[in-house]
């Protein structure tokens, strides 16, 4: 065998292992940029899926199929910044159920920031049904306004005797539990703190003002 | 030696492509993600008003005949300049100091959501009939209310990739607004 030989196997070897490099790196970057993807595909869902359903719930504050009935109190029974719980006739049957969101306990080990949402119903006087929606929340935030105006703001836990809440202002977060933490790459880097955020205003004056 | 550039060849376009499919999906998800910030907002509006009275005079009156002579003018929907409100003298674009649904007609705001996108908001508000259909010159009972929002930050990626400059789509809420009132 010449030396020749040697000389082009080694650069057979040489280029080949370049070319198998770059052949794992595309399919390292493939199934990064998938998974990351991926968890921000499921976070969106989430978010939109976890709004309307909260939405749908909100839209029935004290609210009731049979407009005979009046609530004995405030209609809003408890209201602070992480915590609303308020009547409603949720399974419109003409009497008034008990509904509660909360920002609940961790869940995901090793980040004390992602909590679960809790959803506690009450048909009637039965016990509570409770929903705990796991889906990477890092915040949920209730401000509770008397008008549109940031002035009218009302310090929680608010005062239910004053029925002065008009306006309700949620902000939620949502956060991939799962992350990449990948320093060679700083295009994964910056995906890894992948969050989405959604702000709305929950009017429920009206039905508050007839109840 | 022909074999082997083909391969090299053909191995280099299939990186190409497959780095290409990575950027255009990450795009496409910021743009959806954009799209929620622009509903979430465009959503916040439509509430509300929700909230407002029907119109300027059923702030402090009601229509109890099922006449719509009271009701404001369809070329004056919008903001009262002289009137101070419930919450104080009606300025435009300062939705805080409007009392009724109308007065976000020609409505116009700038919203910063920091680490997203500064969304334009404008809003156009005017009578319909029953079946939306925008009454320019008659008064009714129900007032329909068009947000558009968009995103105005123009990204590179995103241009090219739909009409509007900034290359998000523009989010379009219609909502109808009606009065009922005692025979």
């Amino acid at each position: 065998m010449g030396s020749s030989t040697i000389l082009d196997i080694i650069g057979s070897f040489f280029v080949g292992g370049l070319l198998l490099v770059s052949c794992l790196q595309l399919k390292l970057g493939t199934t990064e940029n998938q998974f990351v993807y991926n968890s921000s595909v499921n976070l969106q869902v989430n978010l939109v899926t976890l709004t309307t359903r909260m939405e749908d719930d909100f839209r029935k504050i004290a609210y009731c199929q049979n407009a005979e009935i009046t609530p004995a109190a405030n209609a809003v029974l408890f209201a602070d910044t992480s915590t609303f719980r308020f009547k409603g006739d949720m399974n419109n049957d003409g009497t008034m159920d008990s509904l509660e969101y909360s920002f609940g306990n961790t869940y995901v080990p090793g980040n004390t920031r992602i909590k679960a949402i809790v959803r506690k119903y009450w048909a009637g006087s039965s016990t509570a049904v409770v929903d705990s929606f796991k889906v990477g929340a890092t915040q949920m935030f209730f401000r509770y306004k008397t008008a549109n105006t940031d002035s009218s703001i009302l310090t929680t836990p608010v005062n239910l005797q004053q029925k002065a809440i008009g306006v309700i202002d949620l902000s939620i977060s949502l956060e991939s539990p799962s992350r990449i933490i990948d320093t060679s790459h700083s295009f994964i880097q910056d995906t890894s703190l992948y969050k989405v955020y959604w702000r709305q205003f929950r009017v429920v004056g009206k039905n508050l003002l007839y109840r | 030696m022909m074999l082997t550039a083909c391969a090299l060849m053909l191995l280099g376009a299939t990186i190409f492509t497959v780095n290409k499919n990575n950027v255009q999906q990450g795009t496409i998800l910021r743009q959806t993600e954009v799209g929620i910030y622009a509903v979430s907002l465009a959503t916040s509006y439509v509430e509300k008003a929700s909230n407002l009275n029907f119109d300027e005079y059923t702030v402090t009156n009601m229509i109890s005949n099922g006449s719509t002579t009271n009701l404001t003018a369809p070329g004056s929907l919008g903001i009262e300049t002289s009137n101070i409100g419930p919450y104080g003298a009606e300025k435009a674009n300062v939705d805080s100091t409007f009392d009724d649904f109308d007065d976000y007609n020609k409505f116009t705001k700038l919203d910063t959501v920091k680490g997203a996108d500064v969304f334009k908001d404008t809003i156009v508000v005017s009578y319909c009939d029953t079946a939306g259909v925008i009454q320019p010159s008659t008064k009714t009972f129900y007032k329909r209310m068009d947000v558009k929002t968009w995103g105005t930050v123009t990204r590179s990626a995103f241009e090219g990739t739909t009409n509007s400059t900034s290359g998000t789509d523009t989010v379009k809420l219609s909502y109808i607004f009606s009065y009922l009132y005692k025979i």
